[in-house]
């Protein structure tokens, strides 16, 4: 089968003009998109953004998707995909953030019915610009008629995105070629935004969640060396696929569905050391001391669920966040004003007026990251 | 065999142009025209279809590879001349369901979880033909056909919008319908070559655009007494979802897929 599938890939990549699967150097720039009429508001003095960081799911909300094993779904209808981005556009409203990190958002995607959620975004928030680094990007992925797909990770920005690149990180070993091919190539995307006549920069990342060979492990150590060497204030956020040091719960998770285990799809183990050298050099917007130290006081800082409230998972309860893997860093100097860190599982936290637990599989990080006068 | 050689066949067959045709004079007959064979002729190619004439002016076409798969018979009969045109009908079926759910868990989901399924179609398809003989051995050819899915069960498979060949092939069963309008101009440039250049535009459900361009260019080089290698090229030009990355903006996509086959006939 595996033959097969590779003659067949031959045939259509020696010949077509859009390569079948797409592959991208080290670094690589890539263009930033802008909202028409977009202008930069001014910046507050001392400068001060308010962030957000937010794994979207592809808009697909609560749907169940194959590989998840909890359901078989495998595309949306757009009218599916525009009522679940309804939604995400009245969250980051509610918010308002001055900058918004996003993972798992597309641009061409079939299963997304081809939904321009970066464009969305920018026509349906107040942010104007948009720097969009692809991490999946396929003509036709031959597995389970997933077919086109282009996904990535994306800053989005009130002021101006001066830069925008794409930074490769480190891909599965544990796959066979064909398969690594057409899987995710991860990648950190780096922005540089003119805020007030400064220049910060902006990482976002997304590392892997299926590996067995410790990918995720080498993904971060990868950021770590990135933002070591950052010489502008910088953001560092997104969705780590690893848990904060000192968490409790750490297996047997109620969403985990009992057919994954096995499977490609199956939850590898999670190793609380990884991030310590995260927390020891920046700034987490939700730090150790207030993450607690008992199951009972971390449950409130959970960011994930692969199963909404709709869904009774293999514990035999309700699907509800149960997890954190969801992160905002910054470097000292910068800090996190006190008392605007939080994670919005439920209506009303923060004053939001949706309820993020149908929206997607992850909930949002928020905070206000007080940029120091000298940079370090 | 394995699904996925099925589904290499099938992009095959779609990109190659489908043999019509055999001569009986000493040059190479043309291709893909409306000459309809005698009783008994006969052709084969690896990914061109068996052809048997089964009396005077009545042909059965059929590709032997997709036949277990996606059993499909065609019936081409020879309706006589109308101002210098040859003229030929094209009258057929296929059942692509089983060969769709061979692919299931590669180019369509396995659906293991709700009652979601590959559904049973049938494609009746007709067609006309109509080659007009031109100076040189020359030979013009027009055609005109269409196909449709009839649904015969639940099916919740959609377009695969992947390459227009599969995509144009698959039309009828995953967007209902395809129409074909084509023209092919084949020349011959000595006793055992010809040269051919083809033209067609499909028109078929949506998937994302309901228009399809194609054209080609091929040689065949005369082997023995009636067999012969083809070589040819092909230019797709559809619709498949992409985008511009630049700038966002839909764009249609434009494909070469390169063809080969050896044609037996006797």
């Amino acid at each position: 089968m595996r033959a097969c599938l590779i003659v067949l890939l031959f045939v259509v990549s020696a010949t077509g003009c859009e390569p079948v699967y797409t592959t991208w150097d080290a670094r690589e720039s890539f263009p930033v998109f802008v909202k028409a009429g977009a202008a930069s508001p001014a910046a507050p003095a001392p400068l001060a953004l308010k962030v957000m960081t937010w794994n979207v799911k592809y808009g697909a909300g609560r749907i169940d998707f194959w590989f998840d094993l909890w359901g078989d779904r495998t595309e949306m209808t757009l009218p599916e995909v525009e009522g679940n981005m309804a939604g995400i556009y009245a969250l980051i409203n509610d918010v308002q953030p001055d900058v918004l990190l996003t993972n798992e958002i597309e641009i061409d995607s079939k299963r997304s019915a081809y939904y321009d959620m970066v464009k969305g975004i920018l026509d349906h928030t107040a942010l104007q610009w948009a720097a969009y680094t692809p991490t999946w990007q396929s003509r036709f992925v031959p597995s389970e008629g997933v077919g086109r797909m282009n996904m990535g990770n994306c800053i989005f920005s009130r002021y101006p995105i001066v830069a925008s690149e794409r930074i490769a990180q480190a891909d599965r070993t544990d796959q066979d070629p064909v398969t690594s091919a057409f899987y995710l190539h991860r990648a950190v995307g780096r922005a540089e935004l003119e805020v007030g006549g400064r220049h910060v920069a902006v990482y976002t990342v997304h590392t892997e969640a299926y590996d067995q060979d410790r990918t995720n492990a080498r993904q971060q150590a990868q950021i770590l060396e990135l933002v070591r060497a950052e010489t502008l204030p910088f953001l560092l956020g997104g969705d780590l696929n690893a848990l904060p040091p000192g968490t409790v719960k750490v297996a047997d998770f109620n969403d985990e569905a009992p057919a994954a285990l096995g499977t490609a799809f199956a939850q590898p183990p999670y190793h609380t050391d990884d991030l310590l050298p995260f927390y020891g050099e920046l700034r987490e917007a939700i730090d150790l001391a207030r993450y607690g130290t008992t199951e009972a006081e971390q449950q409130r800082f959970y960011t994930h669920s692969v199963i909404g409230e709709g869904t009774i998972g293999a514990n035999g309860e309700p699907g509800f966040w149960n997890r954190h893997l969801d992160y905002l860093f910054v470097r000292p100097p910068d800090a996190w004003r006190p008392g605007s860190t939080d994670v919005l599982q439920r209506r009303f936290d923060s004053g939001i007026q949706e309820e993020p637990i149908g929206l997607s599989d992850h909930c949002p990080v928020i905070g206000t990251w007080d940029v120091a006068a000298v940079a370090p | 065999m394995s699904r996925l050689t099925l589904v290499v066949v099938a992009v095959t067959v779609a990109g190659v142009t489908t043999p019509l045709g055999w001569g009986h004079a000493a040059d190479l007959a043309p291709r893909d025209t409306a000459a309809v064979g005698r009783a008994g002729d006969w052709s084969l190619g690896v990914a061109a279809p068996l052809r048997y004439a089964a009396r005077d002016g009545v042909e059965l076409q059929a590709h032997p590879l997709l036949f277990l798969v996606a059993p499909n018979l065609l019936v081409r009969v020879a309706h006589g001349v109308a101002l210098g045109w040859q003229l030929a009908g094209e009258y057929g079926a296929s059942l692509p369901t089983p060969a769709m759910r061979l692919a299931q868990g590669y180019v369509f989901p396995t659906w293991d979880k709700s009652a979601r399924r590959v559904g049973w179609f049938v494609v009746p398809r007709a067609g006309v033909v109509a080659s007009h003989l031109g100076p040189a051995n020359s030979v013009l050819t027009l055609r005109l056909d269409a196909a449709y899915g009839f649904g015969l069960s639940r099916n919740d498979a959609t377009p695969l919008e992947s390459a227009a060949p599969l995509d144009v092939l698959l039309a009828p069963a995953l967007s209902r319908y395809r129409i074909r309008c084509g023209v092919t101009h084949d020349v011959s440039i000595s006793e055992r070559v010809r040269v051919r250049a083809a033209a067609n535009v499909y028109l078929h459900g949506a998937q994302p655009s309901p228009i399809t361009f194609a054209a080609g260019v091929g040689v065949d080089i005369g082997v023995g007494e009636r067999s012969r290698l083809v070589l040819g090229a092909s230019y797709w030009n559809s619709d498949t979802g992409a985008i511009d990355l630049a700038t966002h903006e839909h764009v249609r996509s434009n494909d070469f897929f390169p063809s080969l086959d050896f044609i037996w006939a006797g």
